[in-house]
């Protein structure tokens, strides 16, 4: 039996098939590379293979379409696709001129206003969490867009503060 | 011995206390915030009281909840553990007033040492060689004045302060005052108190430590060194014993240097003199003490063979220390685990910790405070937890170390630095015990990772997704009934 699984890992899309061989190994199909596995055991929550004359175990949590992976000390999280589509780009990100909040905290200060224009690195907003200081930076030369916070103002991770756009 | 102690802290520190406690028969009250009512320390503790809201300033540094929830539920003593109130000196005192033991050395020492620039003169006096800086005076021309004369770099410290916060190295002059600004606030936030010193910048400098106690009977002791050179930022992230800098001499010099100290000060409880050595003059100069427990004292407990939080509490207790011919056996080496992202410049990182599954094996040593399921805040530091081991020498201990790392699972929407500990870990210069305190931004910083998917964690991801039941050796029986030969899929795991 084949079946066919869709993943983003960040801004990477992959295909990847398993098929079912008689003498229980499993072909895989990573994009156009093919391998073939020996699963040991194989839960939810953890899985423990042969691959490339290695066992290898992986810890796997699940959370609605999130995959969150660890693997030798290290993580990832991917996101499973019901099919393959264009890949989303990634949110918050600043070389688009969005400035986001990369954790929770509080807006401590605010460099600018609606439609100054700013320099590279300039700073636009000064973050406060967990007992640190954060300077967002314009990441390019240009023009305040958007302001969407004000000083003393609890932010959220993810939550975009500031938009700038590039000098054309 | 205490019948009955309040733990004043919260995390990985309270449940090592717990843990100590528990061994002695003693009973343990734990306190929390509303962040923490499903946290492991308060579920291991025999009573808890709630505090307040998530803040530390409407909870752990509540002095008078602490002590409120301490005498109402009839506790003999408070410990501390570190950080929050630990080396708070009118802290000590009101617990005390409160007709509690504070377990710890006695206010007048911790408002001595709690000062650094006090600590400093103190030790000056103790023929204690101390780190060329100038504190005489917060005014901005007389600091910038000062600093030209120490000569650049310089680092700015805070008075109050402790954990690497407020804490800036200024390479240029032109940088010193707004340096200066950002330390007193940053130090305003953390401590209360803005006041700012400078110190030269020891070149090649290793950061090691001397573990020192005294009790109530009159006897001192120090338990050898920590090496606790590999920061970043000036926190430390990795710290071994013993130091593979020291010689037996110099080792010597720095203890008996150590215990004079302790001695001529009358230091009860546990302690720890924070030395700069030279690497390359192996020239060592006094830099701060801690009067309180280390994060990192697990080292010393394993290379020592002794418990120093059992130690803590019989002391406070009135009891003698019963140790003699302490000696280092081996190395260990320990590695702080925080939630932060070592690809985003290390900002800490927050929420869900699905899994939780510490490495195990001989003198594997995993302490922490978390558990699955637990939700990592933005309220506390981010360290998960702390993986320690020991072995025969350095060498042992270093792949010992790197297999524990790999098989520590720590999942969630939390991102860890362990990625990035295995590396240092793995390092040549490492390996070869060159540790100077700007290891990390020589070797290894700015940190950028792979962090390409590895096929293994893909395949693996596409695997989990339909589990199928393992065929067990008896499937060929001919048991017709035998579960074994059901062949519908079920879940395992869920």
């Amino acid at each position: 039996m084949t079946q066919r699984f869709y993943y983003q890992h960040g801004d990477d899309l992959q295909a990847v098939t398993l098929t079912t061989q008689a003498d229980g190994l499993v072909r895989v199909m990573v994009g156009e590379q093919v391998y073939v596995v020996r699963p040991k055991q194989v839960s939810r929550d953890e899985v423990t293979f042969e691959f490339q004359g290695r066992v290898v175990t992986v810890h796997v949590a699940h959370a609605g379409p999130r995959r969150y992976v660890q693997y030798e000390g290290q993580s990832w999280q991917l996101e499973r696709l019901a099919k393959l589509k264009k890949a989303r780009p990634k949110m918050g990100d600043a070389a688009s001129g969005q400035l986001t909040a990369s954790m929770p905290g509080q807006v401590l200060a605010l460099g600018v206003q609606l439609g100054q224009e700013v320099r590279a690195g300039e700073m636009l907003v000064l973050l406060e969490a967990m007992k640190m200081e954060l300077r967002l930076a314009a990441p390019f030369a240009g023009r305040v867009t958007q302001v969407h916070c004000q000083v003393g103002q609890i932010v959220e991770r993810g939550q975009v503060l500031v938009e700038i756009s590039p000098h054309p | 011995m205490f019948k009955k102690i309040l733990i004043a802290n919260r995390g990985e520190i309270a449940v090592r206390i717990i843990q100590a406690c528990h061994e002695l028969g003693i009973t343990v009250v734990a306190v929390y915030s509303e962040a923490d009512a499903q946290a492991q320390h308060v579920r291991l503790a025999d009573e808890a009281v709630y505090l307040g809201p998530a803040a530390p300033s409407e909870s752990y540094l509540r002095a008078d909840l602490l002590i409120n929830a301490a005498c109402s539920t009839q506790c003999e003593a408070i410990h501390p553990g570190f950080g929050f109130l630990s080396e708070n000196a009118d802290f000590a005192t009101a617990v005390q007033q409160a007709g509690l033991v504070f377990i710890g050395p006695q206010p007048e020492t911790i408002r001595a040492m709690g000062s650094k620039t006090g600590a400093r003169q103190v030790m000056a006096a103790a023929g204690v060689p101390i780190v060329p800086g100038y504190q005489d005076s917060p005014h901005e021309a007389d600091l910038v004045a000062a600093a030209a004369k120490i000569g650049y770099p310089v680092l700015v410290k805070a008075s109050a302060g402790g954990g690497g916060k407020g804490m800036r190295r200024v390479d240029q002059p032109q940088d010193l005052v707004e340096a200066i600004g950002a330390a007193r606030r940053e130090a305003l936030k953390a401590f209360g108190d803005d006041q700012i010193y400078l110190e030269k910048y020891v070149r090649q400098p290793h950061h090691i430590e001397f573990q020192v106690f005294g009790d109530t009977h009159g006897q001192f002791f120090q338990l050898f060194e920590r090496e606790c050179s590999i920061q970043r930022r000036h926190q430390k992230i990795i710290e071994e014993t013993p130091s593979p800098l020291l010689t037996p001499d110099l080792r010597q010099r720095m203890a008996e240097v150590a215990l004079q100290a302790i001695q001529k000060i009358k230091y009860i409880n546990a302690g720890t003199l924070e030395f700069l050595v030279d690497g390359a003059t192996r020239d060592f100069y006094f830099l701060e003490m801690n009067t309180r427990l280390q994060v990192e004292h697990p080292i010393t407990e394993m290379v020592v063979g002794v418990d120093l939080v059992k130690a803590q509490l019989r002391v406070a207790s009135g009891e003698a220390l019963t140790w003699s011919g302490l000696a280092q056996q081996g190395h260990a080496i320990e590695c702080r685990i925080y939630a932060e992202d070592p690809t985003q410049q290390f900002l800490p990182s927050t929420g869900k910790l699905w899994r939780v599954i510490p490495p195990q094996g001989p003198n594997i040593r995993f302490d922490s405070g978390i558990s699955s399921g637990d939700e990592v805040t933005r309220h506390y530091d981010p360290m998960l937890a702390k993986l320690i081991v020991w072995a025969e020498n350095r060498a042992q201990a270093i792949r010992k170390l790197d297999w524990a790392l790999r098989h520590t699972v720590i999942l969630g929407e939390v991102t860890t630095n362990i990625a990035f500990l295995l590396a240092v870990v793995n390092h040549p210069a490492f390996a070869q015990g060159d540790t100077p305190t700007d290891f990390l931004d020589q070797h290894l910083l700015p940190w950028s990772a792979q962090t390409e998917l590895p096929l293994e964690a893909l395949i693996a991801t596409a695997l989990a997704e339909t589990p199928v039941p393992m065929v067990a050796p008896s499937a060929q029986s001919a048991d017709s009934y035998s579960p074994w030969l059901v062949s519908n899929r079920f879940r395992v795991g869920e």
